[in-house]
């Protein structure tokens, strides 16, 4: 069963803790755009009788006594739901390039001839697949290395994948068998990206830590960075100084409005413009280094 | 990574105790959130306040990853437990449940701090102070 309070926001503190404390389960939480808080509590159908019922009336009672009323008051049956599978269904194998299709770990996929596929465990870092930044960026990258003109790199990685999140960028170039290392400042993401690896059993191809861009002295081919227009405002001098000569940064994560202000700082910093591509209003932008 | 939010959940669940069962999994089911990764990291997160209740903010991005946040649990938690009492008065301005000492009172204010419309702590004690009151838990000096 479900029990909704609708409350007046001064009240939430009250209501929430009260149904938390008496389902034993906690409460959902929602801002109601007319105003107000609803409060949603949920009891097993078998264990929600006469004695609860009671329970609440006692204490609506009670609110009254203080000149305070919920809004709104309904009791609903729950719909009956396997939560911890029932998420799943959002996430089925999607195919992102022509070249290039996602599955989660649960899901197999037969690639057709020519296709890469790469296994992604959705939680809680960015990258997923589903993204228009996400996508534009495995456009591009694999639009690069079709071309085959990147410079042959003096170190052991030829691809630096800034902000990896999922690890989905790093995880992309490596199936096509360059050596990646995949940075980022959030150790959440750091984690998701090493557990994505070992699905993949890219192991030997990815390095993933958390050093910062700041302290890397190694210079670099191919710059994957799909962060965000300010991160890459703050980052641009950074991300520039690690390409390589004849090197590609791979720039997304902004919207086009952010286009003009990037350009122009990236371009100061001596890198030529390349190709670009736009999917609903997001910008993945190609610069060189001569 | 570029980030769009498109969803946000409040929960307010007992620490460490998180389940995919109501409230979280319709919560987070009906975004596509993974639920199970969301259980582990807040048990995880709130392991060793068992006993407390934890409010929590969950920030849900376009392709279905998501970022948590939790909070302080609510004044009036602490406050019982700071007056070692189960449950407020269902009468304050007549019965008194319990007490807490100023001192005890400052320290939940400090606590609290990031989670209220102020930064000034004197006005944090008064609004805490005002919570109490509702509870039938009285502030004595100390």
């Amino acid at each position: 069963m479900e029990v909704r309070f609708l409350v007046p926001a001064n009240m939430q503190e009250e209501a929430a803790l009260y149904l938390t404390e008496f389902s034993g389960r906690g409460v959902i939480l929602e801002d109601r755009e007319e105003g107000g808080v609803l409060i949603r509590a949920f009891f097993p159908a078998e264990e929600f009788g006469t004695w609860q019922r009671q329970e609440l009336q006692t204490y609506l009672d009670r609110l009254l006594g203080h000149g305070l009323y919920p809004v709104g008051l309904e009791i609903r049956p729950a719909a009956a739901e396997d939560w911890a599978v029932a998420w799943k269904e959002h996430f089925k194998p999607l195919k992102v390039t022509p070249r290039l299709a996602i599955r989660p770990p649960w899901e197999e996929y037969e690639p057709a001839s020519g296709e890469t596929v790469i296994t992604i465990y959705p939680g809680m870092a960015f990258g997923t697949g589903r993204h228009p930044s996400t996508v534009l960026c495995l456009e591009a990258l694999e639009a690069l290395l079709e071309e085959g003109t990147l410079p042959p790199g003096t170190g052991q990685y030829q691809v630096l994948d800034v902000g990896t999140g999922s690890g989905i960028l790093a995880l992309a170039a490596a199936r096509r068998g360059y050596r990646v290392w995949a940075i980022d400042v959030d150790p959440e993401a750091v984690a998701a990206a090493l557990e994505n690896v070992r699905l993949n059993a890219l192991e030997e191809l990815i390095w993933v830590d958390d050093t910062p861009l700041s302290l890397l002295r190694h210079q670099f081919p191919l710059i994957l960075a799909n962060l965000t227009a300010q991160d890459l405002l703050q980052h641009a001098e950074s991300l520039a100084a690690r390409l390589l000569s004849g090197g590609t940064l791979i720039v997304s994560g902004f919207l086009t409005e952010d286009l003009p202000a990037l350009l122009r700082r990236f371009l100061s910093l001596g890198l030529t413009e390349g190709p670009r591509k736009v999917r609903e209003d997001w910008v993945a932008l190609s610069l060189r280094r001569p | 990574m570029a980030k769009k939010v498109v969803a946000q959940i409040k929960l307010q669940l007992p620490a460490g105790q998180a389940s995919p069962s109501p409230p979280v999994g319709p919560a987070l089911g009906q975004h596509g959130v993974n639920i199970m990764e969301f259980v582990k990291s807040y048990n995880a997160r709130t392991a060793g306040q068992e006993g407390t209740i934890i409010p929590v903010l969950i920030t849900v991005y376009s392709d279905r990853s998501f970022t948590f946040v939790t909070k302080t649990p609510p004044a009036s938690v602490l406050l019982k437990q700071a007056a070692q009492v189960a449950s407020g008065s269902k009468e304050p301005n007549r019965t008194k449940v319990g007490s807490i000492t100023r001192t005890q009172l400052q320290e939940i204010a400090k606590l609290k701090l990031p989670d209220l419309n102020t930064t000034d702590l004197d006005m944090a004690m008064r609004t805490i102070a005002g919570t109490a009151r509702s509870m039938g838990i009285e502030i004595v000096e100390g």
